[in-house]
Parts: structure tokens; C-alpha cells; sequence
């Protein structure tokens, strides 16, 4: 089971999907040397991004990973009016949807608290530092508090002066 | 001490500025700035070598980092699934 999230970020920027990368990835671009197996991105769900972001992954046999029977996804009227997550499996691997993200809120809210990173495709935005640590701190797991020791001590690096 | 001793101090010599009593320590020591979170991270049993190396890379360069490492991940768990009799 491949995961490729440069390819993902790659084809979602091709496609100008509006989102913002959170979770563990995000943790990994600000420096954190934690493994995560999916990608997981917080965007704005309605019908012209979920068209550009069927765009995005349409060619990668996308279906949703929850269902026992890997229904395939597709879009329709009735469902872009009424997504509030997406979760899908492709062919470069998972990526998780989110039109919200806990302790930060929609997509409008993590875009505003994102920085932007040059890649070499293009930039994307992620979430700040900071707020990743709150996001993290507010789903209370265990792997998001281990997570989060690192993510302190990089912003308190990452501070002037320090 | 042996000639590979003496050519590894030579090369490395950031760990003779570490001896102390005659032994050498290679283990990592967090940087006389460190503040209480990178101490606490330290304590709590991270490696923050790891994290200073990734905080000397671009973003991309992480990115591509973390690739290689979940490439290998993967390559393992296909490969222990193909030899069920692998120890687990």
C-alpha cells in the first residue's frame, strides 16, 4: 500500500484545491521526526473545491476507506451538499479531508492561522506551528501529546533569540 | 588506544571536548542554550539530534525525508505479510 503525500500535495496545488495540511504532516515540515501514514488536509468542502479535488484524485482509483465495500468516490450534488469529512483511500495512499479541524475550526480559520511553504511544485500552506499545537492538544490522544513535547520544543527554537 | 580510536577522534572531534574520566561520551547533550521544552522533550526520551538535523532542511527536504522512511516502513510491512512465519 504506497503513500506518497509530496505526489498528493503535488496534484491538489496542480488542481489550486483549497487546503491547509495539518496533523501528522504538517508536524513533519516544521521538523518533527515522527513517521505518519496518511495525509490529512483541512479544506473547504464545498461543490467547486470538492470538484477540484475529485480532479485532484479522480485518476487514482480514490474510494472511501471506511467502507467495508471500498465504495467508490463520486461525487454528486446530494453529497457535496452534505459532506462534512472526507476519507479516502488512492492510489498514492490516504488522505483525510477535514472541513473542520478541533480547537481551530473551519477552513477559513485554518487558513488564517497557516504559513505558506515554497515547494518544488509550488507553495501550500500549512498550519502555524502554534496552532498545530493547539489542534493536537485539543484531540488529547496519546500520539498527539507525544507529538506535541516536540512541536514546544521546536517553536521554542524556532523563537527570536532563542 | 587503537589506531581506529585515534582516527575516529580525529574525525569527530567534538568528542574529545566530551571525555571526562577517561571515557568518552558520545550520547547526546543538549546545546548550553536549550530551553525547558527542548530539555523536557530531551528528558522525556527523544532524540533531538534528529530533530536538529531536521531543522537544518527545507520543509521539502523533510518532507522527503519522512518519504524514505515510510517508504522503508512499508516495504517491511509488505514484505512481513508475504512471510507470515516472520517473526513479529
Amino acid at each position: 500500500m504506497p503513500q506518497n503525500e509530496k505526489a498528493l500535495l503535488e496534484r491538489l496545488h496542480q488542481q489550486a484545491v483549497e487546503f491547509v495540511v495539518i496533523g501528522g504532516v504538517c508536524g513533519v515540515i516544521h521538523g518533527v521526526p515522527l513517521v505518519t501514514l496518511d495525509l490529512d488536509i483541512c479544506c473547504r468542502l464545498g461543490a467547486a473545491n470538492l470538484r477540484r479535488l475529485e480532479a485532484a484524485v479522480g485518476d487514482l482509483h480514490p474510494w472511501h476507506r471506511f467502507t467495508p465495500n471500498h465504495i467508490p468516490f463520486e461525487l454528486t450534488e446530494e453529497l457535496c451538499a452534505s459532506l462534512k469529512n472526507l476519507y479516502l483511500h488512492t492510489d498514492l495512499g490516504t488522505l483525510d479531508c477535514l472541513g473542520e479541524v478541533l480547537g481551530v475550526g473551519d477552513y477559513d480559520a485554518a487558513c488564517k492561522h497557516s504559513v505558506e511553504f515554497r515547494m518544488s511544485f509550488g507553495p501550500i500552506r500549512i498550519l502555524d506551528l502554534d496552532t498545530l499545537i493547539v489542534a493536537k492538544e485539543a484531540l488529547g490522544r496519546e500520539k498527539d501529546r507525544y507529538a506535541v513535547r516536540l512541536l514546544r520544543a521546536i517553536a521554542e527554537k524556532n523563537k527570536p533569540g532563542a | 588506544m587503537t589506531r581506529q580510536t585515534e582516527q575516529h577522534r580525529e574525525t569527530l572531534p567534538e568528542l574529545r571536548r566530551q571525555e571526562g574520566g577517561g571515557a568518552t561520551d558520545c550520547a547526546y547533550h543538549c546545546p548550553p542554550g536549550a530551553g525547558p521544552a527542548w530539555r523536557a522533550a530531551h528528558e522525556f526520551g527523544f532524540d533531538m539530534s534528529l530533530v536538529e538535523e531536521a531543522l537544518r532542511k527545507t520543509p521539502e527536504q523533510r518532507l522527503d525525508d519522512h518519504q524514505g522512511v515510510l517508504d522503508l516502513i512499508l516495504e517491511i510491512e509488505a514484505a512481513r505479510q508475504e512471510n507470515p512465519d516472520a517473526p513479529e
